[in-house]
């Protein structure tokens, strides 16, 4: 675990302990039909069940047979958004061993500890772009050259299109972490980045 | 393993809706793609296929008029492996299609992947390694290998090939550029350039505006407070882009910096603190 | 420039405050904005009805969130080679039988088999194709 690792680690268990206490706050609200919050529903106490989350027909009589969420979540390590889960922790801490190779469970991924450093105008923290928390996933075709150029600086990006869906947005806004995580991302405090 | 799924279909379809399934079945077996297929193929095998799905898909028909709920599983289950089977004998063609298309999208890939290499090699003066350039030389060898497997129709070869080729080279692109940490610094060619940057800078912040904030905004109060900021800084948006019309870039990006600081004023009344 | 530096060392104010900016979105996100009532559906889940409706059987639901516990993102976007967008692949039954798309891993030996129907076709009819809870791509 190095310094960054640390310090995100501790920042989402915060988070979580806040969200926790909130969480809590609704329990107890239960029948209670002033609660302090009304709408606010925490991360914890979302209603998660397949049977509610109006894309599956309640009526089909497999969906039983699914997984719900809420129970393959619950010993995975928090997070703010999108699944509410830290792939990156889950992955690191050996929780989930997802295979590399769907005909050969025995091959592993051969990663790349490659930063990029994208500078960012104003007290705007920059971006790091690790390769390695990338190419434990994805395979380098994934990225190379669909969505970037192998070549440094060769891709100008902003984050209106990210928001968009494009560049780092094509999987940061439907499957890996959001948006909305700004600080997993800009994570260069602009004091230690200048060089 | 293998055989733990199936299972699942025999103990408990009773509780799979087997009804519901009768009706997807015959979809399956009379309107899908791969139905429309069969008719196409002229297969005889598989036209009996289908014609022995027909069947089975009565059979279960029957059964369920009778209630005997174990009877139309197992003759579901019949129809669905039949129609199943005279699918696969005209499979070929989505098969070779899907082939192809992999072994394009990887060759593309590859093509920008090498030319990252050959760049970084020779860029890389302190320790310059001759068997980085045999990689480079054996990944073209390699591609053109697959690329006659390729044009021969033999789409399994040239797809093995093409990936031996891709994994090599990026074992070679892994030891170049691992534990290197490289930084895009903040450099604008031209002014021009620089004021294109503070153009998607300023889109940015509106765009956090009207998506994320977009219900504090709806508030009369907050919202009414929220426009004067957001109203100053259109403003000075339009101002910016005439400047910039008339080739001011200068004054366009000053100009397009106080807008965007504007934007942020908004944000932060909405109580939200994001850096400038 | 090449070495790692010790980038992420002191925790900076701005870092702070992002830290909790990201937080206040996230909730924002909850209290009702865009994830709204209507998408309930998990982040990431995919429902795929290029032709279901049209074949009047229940449209496709693919959870991500199961799927990215058990296989990298690579075995299917790269390997068996599903783009990256909803529905993008066009995949039909014909396909799946084959043992293209689903089809490469729900054969009866990597998982269980197709004849399971309901396991897949377990959407809501008129449910339209498109990756749900994305932030900006949320249901208009
Ligand atoms: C890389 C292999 C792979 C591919 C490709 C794949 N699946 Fe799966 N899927 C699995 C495995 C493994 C399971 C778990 C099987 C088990 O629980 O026994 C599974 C389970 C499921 C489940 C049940 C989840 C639950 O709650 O138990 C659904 C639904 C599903 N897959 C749908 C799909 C659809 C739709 C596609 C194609 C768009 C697809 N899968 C493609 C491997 C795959
Ligand atoms: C998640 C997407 C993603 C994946 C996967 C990925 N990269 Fe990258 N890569 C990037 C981005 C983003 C950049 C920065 C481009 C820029 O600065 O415009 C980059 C830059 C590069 C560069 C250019 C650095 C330089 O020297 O200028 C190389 C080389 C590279 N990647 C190789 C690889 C290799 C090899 C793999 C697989 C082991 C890989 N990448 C996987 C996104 C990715
Ligand atoms: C092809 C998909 C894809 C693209 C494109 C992509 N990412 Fe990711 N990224 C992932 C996945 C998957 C993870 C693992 C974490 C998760 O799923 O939440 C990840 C993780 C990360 C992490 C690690 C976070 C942590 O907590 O350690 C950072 C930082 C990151 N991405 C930044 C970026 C940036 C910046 C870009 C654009 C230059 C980008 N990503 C583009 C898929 C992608
Ligand atoms: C998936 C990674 C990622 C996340 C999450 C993210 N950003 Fe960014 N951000 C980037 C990248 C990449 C750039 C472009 C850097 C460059 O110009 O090269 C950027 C640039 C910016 C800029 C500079 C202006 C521009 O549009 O280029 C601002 C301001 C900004 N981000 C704010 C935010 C805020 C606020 C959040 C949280 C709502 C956020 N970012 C979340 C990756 C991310
Ligand atoms: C592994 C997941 C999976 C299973 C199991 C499955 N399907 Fe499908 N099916 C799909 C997907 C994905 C599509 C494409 C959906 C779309 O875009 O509308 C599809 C489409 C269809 C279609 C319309 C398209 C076409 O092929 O012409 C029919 C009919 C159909 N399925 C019938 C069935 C029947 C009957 C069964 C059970 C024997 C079944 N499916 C089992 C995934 C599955
Ligand atoms: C078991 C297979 C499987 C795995 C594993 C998987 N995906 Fe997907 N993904 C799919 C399918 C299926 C689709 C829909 C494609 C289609 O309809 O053609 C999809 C679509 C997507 C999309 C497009 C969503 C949109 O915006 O329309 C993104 C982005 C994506 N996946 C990212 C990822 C990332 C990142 C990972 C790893 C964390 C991942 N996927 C793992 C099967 C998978």
């Amino acid at each position: 675990m190095n310094k960054r690792q640390i310090t995100i680690t501790s920042l989402t268990l915060f988070a979580v302990a806040l969200t926790a206490l909130m969480g809590v706050g609704v329990v107890n609200a239960a029948g209670n039909p002033n609660p302090f919050n009304r709408l606010f529903v925490p991360p914890k106490e979302r209603d998660t069940a397949l049977k509610n989350d109006k894309i599956h027909d309640p009526s089909v009589p497999g969906l039983k047979l699914l997984q719900q969420p809420k129970e393959a979540f619950a010993p995975l390590p928090g997070s703010i958004g999108g699944n509410y889960i830290n792939w990156v922790q889950a992955l690191n801490k050996g929780l989930i061993k997802p295979h590399f190779d769907h005909l050969d469970a025995s091959k592993e991924a051969l990663s790349m500890d490659l930063v990029i450093v994208m500078e960012v105008k104003g007290s705007m923290p920059n971006v790091a772009f690790p390769h390695k928390e990338h190419t434990v996933w994805l395979e380098c075709t994934n990225c190379h050259d669909s969505i970037f150029k192998p070549l440094k600086g060769a891709n100008p990006m902003s984050m209106a299109e990210i928001m968009l869906g494009q560049k780092c947005g094509v999987c940061h806004g439907s499957v890996a972490f959001p948006v909305t995580e700004c600080r997993r991302c800009h994570t260069e405090s602009k004091k230690t980045a200048k060089k | 393993m293998a055989d733990e799924p199936r299972r699942i279909i025999t103990a408990d379809a009773s509780k799979l809706g087997v009804g519901q399934n009768i009706g997807f079945v015959e979809k399956l077996i009379h309107e899908s793609a791969a139905a429309k297929q069969i008719l196409k193929s002229d297969n005889p095998e598989a036209r009996a296929f289908q014609e022995k799905a027909i069947m089975h898909l009565d059979e279960a028909r029957a059964a369920e008029k009778q209630g005997n709920a174990e009877a139309v599983a197992k003759a579901l289950n019949k129809a669905k492996l039949a129609i199943f089977m005279g699918m696969r004998l005209v499979g070929g063609k989505v098969v070779k299609d899907k082939k192809q298309e992999n072994y394009n999208k990887k060759r593309h890939s590859l093509e920008s992947l090498l030319a990252a290499h050959k760049r970084i090699r020779k860029e890389n003066e302190s320790g310059q390694d001759s068997r980085d350039a045999e990689v480079e030389t054996h990944t073209q060898k390699r591609m053109q290998e697959a690329q006659a497997y390729y044009d021969k129709g033999e789409l399994i070869k040239a797809g093995d090939v093409l990936n031996n080729a891709y994994l090599s080279l990026k074992l070679s692109l892994v030891k170049l550029r691992d534990g290197k940490t490289l930084v895009r610094s903040l450099h604008f060619e031209t002014r021009e350039d620089e004021y294109r940057y503070e153009l998607r800078r300023n889109d940015t912040h509106n765009m956090l505006i009207n998506t994320v904030l977009k219900k504090k905004r709806e508030d009369p109060r907050l919202g009414k407070l929220m426009d004067i900021p957001l109203k100053e800084a259109d403003k000075l948006r339009t101002e910016a882009e005439q400047q910039a019309g008339s080739e001011n870039y200068e004054a366009a990006i000053k100009t397009l910096e106080e807008s965007t600081k504007h934007i942020i004023r908004a944000i932060r009344m909405a109580g939200i603190f994001i850096p400038g | 420039m090449s070495s790692r530096s010790p980038r992420f060392g002191v925790l900076h104010q701005s870092n702070i405050t992002m830290f909790f900016f990201s937080l206040a979105l996230s909730f924002m996100l909850l209290a009702g904005g865009l994830f709204g009532s209507e998408a309930r559906a998990e982040y990431g889940d995919i429902v795929l009805n290029n032709y279901s409706d049209k074949n009047g059987i229940r449209p496709v639901i693919f959870p991500h969130w199961f799927h990215r516990m058990r296989y990298a993102c690579k075995s299917c976007h790269s390997d068996i080679g599903f783009p990256f967008k909803a529905g993008g692949s066009k995949v039909n039954m014909l396909n799946i039988i084959s043992g293209e798309y689903c089809g490469a891993c729900h054969n009866g030996q990597i998982a269980w088999s197709v004849e399971n129907c309901d396991l897949c076709h377990s959407a809501l009819p008129n449910t339209p194709t498109q990756v749900h809870n994305s932030v900006l791509r949320a249901p208009k």
